[in-house]
């Protein structure tokens, strides 16, 4: 079954930029939200993730905060 | 341009590369031209510049993104037969033929190093700081700058660093205290000038950050001047920009008070065969040009001085 991914990002982001890439790289299809245009999605993902950091990552659910490529391997 | 192969004898490379920044991989191009075998261990690729947002003082760009610039490294590097790895160096050791460099999965065996690990960004060590990592707390404007929309922000530190945060943040804070410990702002006058043009920009000088309190979320930050007031500012945010350490644990020769690792005018240091450039040292200024104009230097040198071995 193909997991629904989102990817809650800020366009300069480094992490999240190297995040997408790891992503694409690997050919997971995934969703960019990007929160600096979205305020409403910023506040989903501080609800989400409890905290305020990005690049944060939804995996059917799963949160990963910041880029942590082992977490990923492992839910991708 | 097709890759040379460079003949490599895979027990020992002529150098070992700690460090994946501008300095770094500077060196390791200098030394892949010289058709020597080079092998470069890095944490993360670009070291701090991927973590710049613009870039615009590196003569022939005149405006680059730090992860655009980071890409160009890349390309750079791949353009020549030079081995890479993404990994951390635990333990530089010196033996007969040349030096043992440890990671935490293997070894490896150089006949010189050069050390170009970098800096990282030194922390406040206050209550609170640790606690509300990510939950107002923040390291990296460029990053975090948008989730604070609407917020009032505390800016720790008043050097280039504090001021290009205080830029990010000034299109989404409603107001942005940077806070310093000296008597004015220090950095270019460019960047100076731009933050005191902010209508939502306070400058409070002379005041250590003290505490940084809250409940879920950050929301104040205590802070004392030079009289020994103290004054609690309401804020969901604190942005720390007070400079940065160098990473130098690995190196075992002469550092000087602030760790950073001392070197001569040909990038050697007090270690025979180990050679150190960029924000590591205590080269004085901690610029991406300069740290790679300093890893061409080491590179130079520590050909010079496998010629002679």
């Amino acid at each position: 079954m193909v997991k629904k991914i989102k990817v809650y990002s800020t366009p300069e982001c480094p992490y999240c930029k190297i995040a997408k890439k790891f992503l694409k790289e690997n050919n997971v299809e995934f969703e960019n939200i990007d929160v600096e245009k979205d305020p409403k999605a910023a506040e989903e993902m501080v609800q989400k993730s409890g905290q305020m950091g990005v690049p944060v990552i939804d995996i059917d659910g799963e949160i990963i905060v910041g880029f942590d490529k082992e977490k990923l391997e492992k839910l991708i | 341009m097709a890759k040379e192969k460079v003949p490599c004898d895979d027990k020992s490379y002529d150098a070992i590369i700690v460090g994946g920044g501008p300095a770094g991989i500077t060196a390791a191009i200098y030394l892949a031209r010289r058709k020597l075998c080079v092998l470069v261990l890095y944490e993360k690729l670009g070291g701090q510049a991927a973590l710049t947002a613009d870039i615009e003082n590196y003569a022939g760009f005149k405006f680059i993104t730090g992860t655009d610039f980071t890409q160009k490294l890349e390309e750079h590097l791949e353009e020549y037969d030079i081995t890479n790895k993404e990994t951390k160096v635990t333990e530089i050791k010196q033996t007969k033929e040349g030096f043992l460099v440890k990671t935490k999965e293997k070894h490896f065996l150089g006949k010189t190093v050069i050390i170009g690990s970098g800096a990282r960004q030194r922390k406040l060590r206050v209550p609170g700081e640790e606690e509300y990592l990510n939950k107002g707390v923040a390291y990296c404007a460029t990053c975090d700058a948008p989730l604070f929309r609407g917020k009032n922000v505390a800016i720790i530190g008043g050097g280039n660093s504090a001021l290009e945060a205080a830029i990010q943040l000034e299109k989404y804070a409603e107001k942005i205290y940077i806070i310093t410990i000296n008597k004015d702002l220090e950095g270019e006058k460019v960047l100076i000038d731009k933050v005191k043009s902010f209508k939502n920009s306070e400058i409070i000088c002379c005041s250590k950050t003290k505490e940084i309190k809250g409940k879920v979320f950050v929301e104040s930050v205590i802070i004392e001047d030079d009289k020994n007031k103290t004054k609690e500012i309401k804020v969901g945010g604190v942005f720390v920009e007070i400079g940065y350490i160098p990473n130098s644990e690995i190196f075992k020769g002469k550092k000087n008070d602030y760790k950073e690792i001392i070197i001569d005018s040909k990038n050697k240091t007090s270690i025979q065969g180990i050679f150190a450039a960029g924000d590591v040292t205590a080269v004085q200024v901690k610029q991406i040009i300069v740290a790679a104009g300093e890893g061409a230097k080491a590179a130079v040198s520590c050909a010079e001085y496998l010629n002679r071995l």
